[in-house]
């Protein structure tokens, strides 16, 4: 081959590359851009009185999700609407690998721009980091046993799925510091006492602060955790590169298991091989792309680095059929096979042994769901642990489990009414769920209007020691105020009663169960500041034949049930 | 989708700047150098639009209470998250139209806010407001954190509470409430509506809410009360949520005297106003009558 065409040969995988490059910032702009949408969807000045809808389809990415859909599918042996759609990226792993890792995977990008902004890793190094290693196959046994714990009932391999790794890491990890920040921001602007940084920082408000809602920063207990461990998977590609994606994406080793028959193979000329490395050292998929070494099929995500940077043209990908030096499936032992599954297995009756919360147990009274979730273990069949309900939540009322629903459930959505109620008439949670864990919920069933049945998150108990009227003889009754059923589940009975040797007039506050549909609105305004004086808890949610609390729940009298 | 893309961007345009710190802790009083109408109340029966402008008209005019240039501050009631036939907030016919007689009367400016219970874009989204208010040229400004400054209320129980400052920054200050019942205070009209321009830890007003509600119409004077009754809520207040708690009363009720109007507007449910503690308070502390059979008065439609 001549010298020139060696060049058009590397300006066509130059290009190539460029196109996957593009490729990836669209996708990831996309994401990101859908995930903020998410959040600014509560309203605005052109629709009035009907309900407030997503617009948009903004859980795609897992809609295309085909770990995700097989979790689902191998739980609950059906497959929910849209997550069909994971059927064109399965198709796409069938004819060409590992390629949605590097082209479209968003934690992959993010991933990818980790490791490459500012490079940490040079020369030898950099080479090394990028050699096939036995920590890549990782990921294949916690894919069996993400598949094996799906059998079993639980989706509980949600937690290791990449795309559900990166909208929790996003929206429950960066959208909150945004908030926190720009909230920050605002408000040192406010008091500079100072016009021009003053209106400058309404200006903040007025063009990002609806959209990022900085009121909204706050995420508890489970969310530190989501952060801490979402910040390691970045970090770690400063030390291995895509560290993740190479060691222990289950995605990433169902598409790599897929496409053992790919229509695609590297070609490598070892004369033409001049031992540069570059290929080596630009791999994104420590797939071993140098001639001499065997090509790891189900490692490469065909980034084309290695074909865009060889000088020599001694690599190139060709169409299948080319017995090329590879290794086409990668080297598990059965018994790596087995262990995963085993471990799957194992996992699921021993997360389920826990006394509270566990779907075995008694239910924990602060497992409160969203509107529209499943009966527990159908819950759990589905919960994939994306955080669409918890990000989309206006009050950000529903917040990532930490112990609520026992270890299963870690990172599972729990209302916690201290922290924001659930909106009375807001279906927003239950149109975002991809997997049908929060089945869709109209207003009218959520409020139990037009002969519905009315959606019960729990039921709302007073605390006499603590409330203020009973407790301490003051008025108040801002629950009732704020109860939203009609009637209102919170009534009062007005009592004339001795306080401090004064008679008074005193309105008492009572919980009517049959109207009570747990929103909590009623422990977020209770003025009693820390702990409050009335407080929802799981009970009688209508999701949960066992957690019943009447024995007639539909009767819609008032008092006398 | 389009409409929905259009709402995204569309949001929450107003401008806000705090005032400077002298400014607070004073009595606001919106009514300066406007003359007591004649007659003192007026009540307009009709569609919520056409009874507002029939009582405006009968009060002699926006002109009378709104100057050119003035920048006026409407308050509504979009407390909840409730549709207009709800009757939980303020109709948003009766807020346009008070916007367009506003502008007509040369106002330079026309914010519409209201510090919501329930979230407050969902609140002026499904009252109808939000749209009602741009459509007739006024701007809604949202709470926001920092919209929120400490004022000495200088009451007899309200001391230094956070103040959503958009609603004070104005010439003129229109409060439209609704009337409604309301579990602790009996009954929500004018005065209590004032709530709307607090901040902070409200929830603790309820043990005093009389005394609260009398020391707050004593530090804001509106202009002009404008009442919706033209759907009332008659039970389960202030939220509501069924319409069969409603009543179609079609009437709006005017004055400069929030006192005369909440104590004209209780009787519709079947309140006396001497039965409601802070109407009496306020009228002993004078700001206003809870007599209104002895104030002129007159009924239009």
């Amino acid at each position: 081959m001549s010298k020139i065409s060696d060049k058009q040969q590397n300006n066509k995988w130059n290009k190539l590359r460029l196109a996957r490059r593009i490729s990836q910032t669209v996708f990831l702009i996309l994401f990101l851009g859908l995930i903020v949408l998410t959040a600014g969807i509560t309203g605005g000045s052109v629709k009035t009185g009907s309900s407030i809808d997503v617009p948009y389809p903004v859980e795609a990415f897992l809609d295309i999700d085909p770990l995700a859909g097989a979790i689902v599918l191998l739980s609950t042996h059906t497959i929910p609407g849209a997550m069909i759609f994971g059927l064109i990226v399965l198709a796409s792993g069938l004819l060409l690998g590992r390629a949605f890792c590097a082209w479209i995977c968003p934690m992959g990008t993010m991933n990818h721009l980790v490791a490459q902004a500012a490079p940490g890793l040079r020369g030898k190094r950099r080479v090394e980091a990028n050699r096939t290693r036995p920590y890549q196959k990782i990921k294949y046994v916690l894919l069996f046993g993400v598949l094996t714990a799906a059998i079993f009932g639980s989706a509980v391999g949600g937690l290791f799925d990449p795309i559900c790794l990166a909208t929790r890491g996003v929206s429950l990890t960066f959208l909150p510091w945004i908030q926190w920040a720009l909230g920050g921001a605002v408000g040192t602007g406010m008091e500079s006492n100072t016009g021009a940084f003053q209106q400058a920082a309404d200006g903040i408000y007025n063009a990002v602060g609806d959209i990022f809602q900085y009121k909204r920063g706050v995420i508890v207990a489970g969310g530190f955790l989501i952060s801490v461990l979402f910040l390691a998977v970045l970090v770690a590609n400063r030390f291995i590169p895509r560290f993740w994606c190479r060691g222990l994406c289950p995605l990433g080793a169902l598409l790599g298991l897929v496409g053992r028959s790919g229509t695609l193979s590297l070609r490598k000329d070892k004369d033409a091989c001049d031992d540069c490395g570059k290929c080596q050292s630009n791999c994104s998929g420590a797939a071993s792309p140098k001639p001499g070494d065997r090509w790891q099929r189900s490692e490469c995500d065909l980034c084309l680095n290695c074909v865009a940077e060889c000088p020599n043209n001694a690599l190139v990908f060709g169409l299948a059929g080319y017995k090329s030096d590879e290794q086409p499936w990668p080297d598990l032992k059965r018994r790596t096979v087995l262990a995963g599954a085993a471990a799957g297995a194992v996992l699921v009756p021993a997360m389920r042994t826990g006394a509270l919360g566990s779907p075995r147990g008694r239910p924990n009274p602060e497992c409160i769901r969203p509107p529209g979730a499943l009966d527990e273990p159908d819950f759990l069949d589905r919960c994939i642990r994306c955080g669409q309900c918890m990000k989309i939540c206006p009050n950000n009322a529903l917040h990532p489990a930490f112990d609520e629903a026992g270890v299963e459930g870690l990172w599972t959505p729990v209302l916690v009414p201290r922290i924001g109620y659930c909106e009375p008439t807001c279906t927003l949670c239950t149109q975002v769920c991809p997997t049908g864990a929060i089945r869709s919920v109209t207003e009218r069933q959520k409020m139990g209007r037009d002969g519905e049945e009315m959606v019960r998150l729990g039921t709302a108990f007073i605390d006499r020691g603590r409330c203020l009227p009973w407790a301490v003889g003051t008025p108040c009754i801002v629950c009732e105020e704020f109860c939203p059923t009609s009637p209102k589940a919170i009534w009062l009975k007005e009592e004339e009663t001795e306080v401090r040797g004064k008679t008074v007039r005193l309105k008492y506050p009572h919980v009517n169960p049959v109207e009570c549909n747990g929103c909590g609105a009623c422990e977020f305004v209770c003025p009693v500041h820390d702990k409050a004086a009335v407080r929802v808890s799981a009970a009688g949610e209508s999701r949960s034949p066992s957690n019943e609390l009447l024995l007639d729940r539909t009767s819609k009298g008032r008092g006398d049930s | 989708l389009g409409a929905s893309t259009v709402s995204l961007l569309a949001r929450d345009r107003g401008r806000y700047e705090p005032l400077p710190s002298a400014h607070r802790g004073q009595i606001r009083d919106f009514r300066k150098g406007i003359d007591t109408p004649e007659p003192a109340l007026v009540i307009a029966k009709g569609k919520p639009d056409e009874a507002t402008r029939a009582a405006i008209d009968a009060l002699g005019g926006m002109e009378r209470f709104v100057r050119s240039g003035e920048r006026v501050v409407i308050k509504p009631n979009a407390g909840w998250d409730r549709t207009p036939v709800q009757a939980a907030n303020t109709n948003p016919s009766v807020v346009a139209t008070l916007v367009e007689l506003c502008l007509n009367a040369g106002a330079s400016r026309v914010v519409v806010t209201d510090n919501p219970c329930n979230e407050a874009r969902r609140c002026f989204t499904r009252s109808g407001i939000w749209k009602a208010t741009e459509e007739s040229g006024g701007e809604i400004v949202l709470p926001a954190d920092h919209r929120f400054k400490q004022y000495d209320l200088g009451g007899v129980i309200l001391g230094k509470m956070p103040v959503l400052e958009p609603a004070l920054d104005a010439d003129r200050f229109i409060n439209v409430p609704v009337a409604k019942h309301h579990g602790l205070s009996k009954f929500t009209g004018a005065m209590k509506n004032l709530y709307g321009v607090l901040g902070g830890r409200r929830n603790r007003l309820h043990q005093k809410i009389d005394e609260s509600i009398a020391d707050l119409a004593d530090f804001l004077r509106a202009t002009l009360t404008v009442m919706d009754a033209t759907r009332v809520l008659a039970r389960n207040g202030p939220q509501g949520g069924d319409v069969a708690d409603t009543l179609e009363m079609n009437q709006v009720i005017a004055s400069q005297d929030p006192v005369a109007v909440d104590a004209y507007a209780c009787a519709l449910i079947n309140l006396s106003a001497w039965d409601i503690p802070y109407l009496s308070m306020a009228d002993r502390r004078g700001l206003g009558t809870a007599s209104p059979d002895r104030i002129q008065r007159r009924e239009v439609s």
